[in-house]
């Protein structure tokens, strides 16, 4: 029996976090039925995809020194069944990076490789990686994102990235190029409304995890913000940013706010692509999926869900619609460089309401540390002012002059626990 | 999932992209010529195979590797550095490997292809970057040489200015802490050049900022940032020596030779640049204090010993003066209110023009220019 590779490449904001989170609180179940997820901690296959990459990420690299070496040479251990290594921003890696990743799995002695690619329409990624980048310090307008990831040069940062990790074709092309296509598996996000559970049941089949009694409940999934919560964190970005270093901004930005506080809020409308641009989108969507289809890779769900829908609350074409007079009436298309300054401010009122409640818990932590200090203090004196300190002192000062008095120290200290 | 066939046909067995192999084999063996003049002539009737090459490399790859050759200028590359060229990978954010324009038939996705003359410094440093950082974490020495008698001995204690800071501190005279009873001496200077040196200090953690970047970000008219801040350096320093024992320095020449550090090494924008780019990928293959250790006392001295390596002054750009001369008036102020010994003239805090009129703003084909320099001719011996 040959080792299997199941090497997950991407894409960015199609339920990855959540497929890691249950591949890695499952380890031991998956091991027993032959499939190893190797990692120390639940952001592991990260490290290692940073590592191969040598893409510094806000300092968090420094945690991922030759995280991808150890990270294949865990997956070698594995002399037959299956292997998984699943992260979405493997999806940017160049062909050099693909070779040593490749290479480092066994490619050359025989293990049996595949790509996996989970995919979503574009209509619903756009927007969804401009609230990604906004989550990671951005100060970018949504239009100004737009702009750069339209421009057709793809010169900046944004849209390099952008594309590099969402552009099917290309990323298969630089992860696949040497697969038969029956090695390559697509598995794609099925559309707004379907059943909650359709992406994990495709998952499930993509992954050979049909049967297993995993524990499904540890959701890592990266909850989306609505407009005005985005608009709100695009702002203190742009106030906050100079000051709070990226240590900070992840607990207290990307975490607090975004993921506990801002994303829990319901009714505000969400994040979706202008009217102007809608054609373009689609135009490329059908294309990504015609050309996919001619490849012929093994497609797990349904390539026409790579065919975005448009909101229904907005108009496909001119941003007016029937009123109840009969006269056209403007249905604004919620606009997060415009954002509803009211909506804003509640989302405001949230967030400082989230941010006190943190800064009190922090304040009696402080209190109790202090409180513990001062205690530790007064007994620190009051062994002082025993009346056999002096001795004490003494006799420890002559024990720890000769070795045998040290080493008669330490069994003393080691008997007292100390 | 359906059982696997054998592979598929590779990419370099497709007719397609034969120029731009043929390229990457005469590149391999010494060539210079650029790729449009390579694409128009017989020579690209390449061969079909390619020994050692798995993959075609990125325009980034190639042509760093014709400007290694020019660079070169005829005599043979570094063993194996040819090869390592056309395997490495880009590093960092930005554009990944771009393929060739007219190279071939276009493939509708993927980045638009480019003329590898054409691209920007900055996508040939990133491959660049990786290589060196690769050399510093192979070949530098494990530690710096220090006298013997340097581990009995402690140094003053220095603040302010954290480049010079780095070069004090590591001093090769003392290895102790610094003495407990002072006197601190507060490492100072013009405000534009300690800005440049805060800068500096910052590359040496693999900084995501050019130094354009890092003024824009950091410097307004009401607020520097903290490494900036004179004054408050040198209260944090009276908190623990007091104030007649905490001395500004703006000319280290008048500090007594038994605490006068060695000067920091003479480099400029580019050179600096440079080690901010090698520190990013480094930062994925040492530890943090390693990566500024290898970066601050075996890349930076190694780069000062090269040609240019000073040509442009450490210090920022003119337009950058007016707000840190108004911020240098309101510390000579505050130091002169505390009463803090000097060492200099409080005046020096005070920018000005760069006598050479050359504080441009930072050039990355400088530092490519230094980088390709260090790569050809890497110097026998530890780095």
């Amino acid at each position: 029996m040959t080792r299997r590779i199941l090497l997950h490449v991407g894409t960015p904001k199609t339920g990855t976090s959540y497929l890691q989170d249950v591949l890695f609180h499952n380890r031991p179940l998956l091991r027993e039925a032959g499939i190893a997820y190797p990692a120390d901690r639940f952001d592991a296959h990260f490290l290692a995809a940073l590592d191969l990459m040598q893409l510094p990420w806000g300092g968090l690299e420094q945690e991922a020194v030759g995280a991808w070496d150890r990270l294949a040479g865990e997956a070698a251990e594995t002399t037959d069944g299956t292997v998984v290594i699943s992260h979405e921003i493997l999806a940017r890696a160049g062909r050099a990076h693909v070779d040593r990743a490749l290479r480092s799995l066994g490619r050359d002695e025989g293990a049996e490789i595949h790509v996996l690619v989970s995919a979503r329409d574009l209509t619903r990624q756009i927007p969804a990686e401009w609230q990604e980048n906004v989550k990671h310090r951005a100060e970018l307008g949504y239009r100004q994102f737009l702009e750069q990831i339209t421009d057709p040069e793809r010169r900046s940062r944004i849209a390099s990235w952008f594309w590099g990790v969402q552009e099917l074709p290309d990323i298969l092309d630089r992860w696949a190029a040497d697969l038969p296509p029956e090695r390559v598996h697509v598995v794609t996000v099925p559309p707004p409304g379907s059943d909650p559970g359709l992406l994990w049941q495709r998952f499930t089949e993509a992954f050979g995890l049909g049967g297993l009694a995993l524990d499904l409940g540890n959701d890592r999934s990266n909850p989306s913000l609505g407009v005005p919560e985005t608009a709100l964190v695009r702002r203190i970005n742009r106030s906050m940013n100079a000051q709070l270093p990226p240590p900070d901004y992840r607990p207290l930005v990307r975490e607090l706010l975004a993921h506990q506080t801002l994303s829990q809020r319901r009714g505000s409308p969400r994040l979706s692509l202008p009217a102007d641009l809608r054609g373009w989108v689609h135009e490329r969507e059908e294309q990504w999926a015609a050309e996919l289809d001619k490849r012929g890779y093994d497609v797990v769900g349904d390539l026409a869900d790579l065919r975005g829908t448009d909101p229904s609350d907005t108009p496909a074409t001119p941003d007016t619609a029937s009123g109840t007079d009969g006269a056209p009436a403007v249905r604004s298309w919620p606009d997060p460089d415009q954002p509803d300054e009211a909506a804003v401010a509640a989302a405001a009122v949230d967030a400082i309401g989230s941010l006190l409640t943190e800064a009190a818990a922090a304040r009696h932590e402080v209190e109790r540390l202090r409180a513990a200090l001062a205690g530790a203090e007064h007994e620190l004196e009051q062994a002082y002012e025993h009346p056999g300190h002096p001795l004490r002192v003494k006799t420890v000062r002559v024990l720890e002059a000769h070795r045998s008095g040290r080493l008669a120290l330490r069994v003393y200290r080691w008997v007292r626990g100390r | 999932m359906p059982s696997p066939t054998p592979l598929s046909r590779g990419p370099l067995d497709d007719p397609a992209p034969r120029a731009g192999l043929g390229w990457a084999l005469a590149l391999r063996a010494g060539d210079v010529t650029p790729w449009p003049a390579w694409r128009d002539s017989a020579a690209a009737d390449a061969p079909a195979g390619a020994p050692g090459l798995p993959f075609l490399p990125g325009a980034q790859q190639l042509e760093l590797l014709r400007r290694l050759n020019v660079a070169a200028d005829g005599r043979p590359l570094p063993a194996g550095l040819a090869d390592r060229v056309l395997r490495a990978g880009s590093t960092d954010r930005g554009r990944g490997d771009l393929p060739l324009a007219g190279g071939g038939a276009a493939s509708p996705f993927g980045p638009p292809p480019v003329d590898p003359t054409d691209l920007p410094a900055e996508d040939l440093l990133k491959v660049a970057a990786g290589m060196i950082a690769e050399d510093l974490a192979a070949r530098a020495a494990r530690r710096e040489p220090r006298d013997r008698r340097a581990r009995w001995r402690a140094g003053p204690a220095y603040a302010g200015d954290p480049w010079a800071i780095e070069y004090a501190r590591h001093d090769p005279r003392w290895a102790r802490p610094p003495r407990r009873e002072g006197p601190a001496y507060v490492l100072a200077g013009d405000l534009g050049t300690l800005a440049a040196h805060a800068w500096a200090g910052r590359a040496l953690d693999g900084a995501g900022l050019d130094l354009h970047g890092w003024l824009r970000d950091r410097i307004t008219a009401d607020r520097l940032p903290p490494a900036l801040d004179v004054v408050a350096h040198a209260r944090a320093a009276a908190e623990r020596y007091g104030v007649a024992r905490t001395v500004i320095v703006t000319d280290p020449s008048l500090l007594p030779a038994r605490d006068r550090p060695a000067p920091p090494p003479r480099v400029g924008v580019a050179a600096v640049e440079l080690t901010r780019r090698v520190g990013r990928p480094l930062g994925l293959m040492v530890a943090g204090p390693e990566r500024r250790r290898l970066l601050a006392h075996h890349l930076v001295p190694l780069l000062a010993a090269r040609p240019g390596a000073a040509a442009d002054p450490l210090t920022v750009p003119e337009r950058w003066l007016p707000p840190l001369a108004a911020q240098a008036d309101l510390m000579t102020r505050a130091l002169t209110r505390a009463g803090y010994p000097v060492l200099g003239s409080l005046e020096q805090l005070v920018p000005t023009v760069a006598p050479t009129g050359s504080s441009r703003e930072p050039e990355p084909a400088a530092a490519l220019g230094l980088a390709l320099d260090l790569l050809v001719d890497p110097k026998d011996g530890a780095w």
